[in-house]
């Protein structure tokens, strides 16, 4: 007798093994095949390839420098005190430039915050220590230590352009407020002022 | 939805994710930096040290002495003047303040009044007030026990710079019981004061 069997109907994958497979199949083309086919080569004479490098240094150090001449004491209200920023490119690939300053107030005074600053370009230093001024050169408006701002600012259009091998000097002077409070007495700050280099291109 | 169609679609989505797995991240902008220090310290305008207070001419009733003084001086070391910055000076003044109102300042030289009397030699000042100087303050109403403050401050050039010391002095417009002495200042009264050398309320006596 013969018996009829029922066909069989197809089981269908569920989506886990679904994805399963497709990850393998994924990885599999990700992975390239074991073997190795047959290849013959030629070395091209040696290409030299250099990359660029880009290098900013402030007076001629690529960290950071005490500034000379502006580390003082005894700064009484109306008191000046000036120094100069060469900033250079010592890299190999032309960069834009911008420079922000900040002071600390670990005691609490507030020194910084009394402090006038005045920035020219090409500047020079007239005299030393306390009562030194920034004398020539062109002013560079909007520098102020509670915005941060010391030269140019930071967005493409604002920044510096410093040629391979181009430096720029700043004359810079701080000026304690003749209104400087009385609570400012005895206070310490460090001033510090970073040059920022970026890649010429970047926004 | 055809099977076929489910399964592209899948392999559509784990090809793009594993494509950018593998794809490289996008590169970063160079960038560098340097930095310049100053290091600045404000002037601190040196105090007024060694502030005391004495009295003087002790008053008498019927000629027995009593326990009040007619006047009273507060002597206080100044600083050096070569201490002043190069192109400042130091200017001094003293003020007579209620220490019931300390904002009410009865006399100060820096106010151009003429109470008392100032007189600095080197980096010694003193400062006399009599009994009168009292009155002044005191005439409406006799009390036995008014607290004063005397403040000597330096001031530097024209800055709002300035350090000062004080020293507390009792006083009264109502001299013993007999009320009709006026105004004197006491000696040995505590009441209300401390004075910064740790006496309270008591200024020293001259002769």
């Amino acid at each position: 007798m013969l018996s009829r069997s029922e066909p069989t109907r197809p089981r269908r994958l569920s989506l886990r093994a679904k994805v399963i497979a497709a990850a393998a199949f994924a990885m599999v083309l990700g992975a390239g095949p074991a073997w190795a086919y047959w290849t013959a080569q030629s070395s091209p004479p040696a290409q030299p390839f250099n990359v660029g490098r880009l290098d900013l240094t402030l007076n001629g150090q690529d960290a950071s420098v005490a500034v000379s001449g502006m580390t003082v004491t005894n700064l009484v209200p109306g008191n000046t005190v000036a120094g100069i920023l060469t900033i250079a490119n010592a890299g190999s690939l032309p960069l834009s430039y911008y420079a922000t300053i900040a002071g600390t107030d670990a005691d609490g005074k507030h020194l910084a915050a009394s402090l006038q600053v005045a920035v020219s370009r090409a500047g020079t230093v007239s005299g030393s220590g306390i009562g030194s001024t920034c004398t020539g050169g062109t002013a560079l408006s909007g520098a102020s230590i509670s915005t941060g701002r010391l030269a140019y600012t930071s967005d493409a259009a604002g920044r510096q352009p410093l040629a391979t091998g181009a430096s720029e000097r700043l004359c810079i002077q701080l000026t304690l407020s003749s209104t400087a409070p009385t609570t400012v007495q005895g206070g310490t700050s460090t001033i510090t002022m970073t040059a920022t280099g970026e890649q010429v291109g970047q926004p | 939805m055809s099977r076929a169609k489910r399964i592209a679609i899948v392999l559509t989505v784990v090809l793009a994710t594993t494509t950018g797995l593998l794809t490289p991240r996008a590169w970063a902008w160079w960038s560098d930096n340097a930095r310049g220090t100053a290091t600045l310290t404000a002037f601190t305008v040196p105090a007024p040290t060694g502030i005391t207070c004495t009295l003087h001419t002790q008053r008498s009733v019927l000629g027995v002495a009593t326990g009040y003084y007619d006047g009273v001086r507060v002597n206080a070391t100044l600083p050096a003047a070569a201490t002043a910055p190069a192109g400042m000076t130091y200017s001094y003044d003293v003020s007579f303040a209620r220490m019931a109102t300390p904002n009410t300042v009865i006399w100060s030289t820096a106010a151009g009044t003429s109470a008392g009397t100032l007189t600095i030699s080197g980096t010694s000042l003193q400062y006399t007030f009599s009994n009168n100087d009292i009155s002044k303050d005191q005439s409406a109403s006799l009390n036995p026990g008014i607290d004063y403050y005397v403040t000597v401050t330096v001031r530097l050039g024209t800055t709002s710079w300035t350090a000062q010391q004080r020293i507390n002095i009792d006083a009264s417009n109502y001299a013993g019981t007999l009320g009709i002495l006026g105004a004197g200042f006491y000696y040995g009264s505590t009441t209300g004061s401390t004075s910064p050398g740790g006496q309270p309320g008591r200024c020293g006596t001259e002769g």
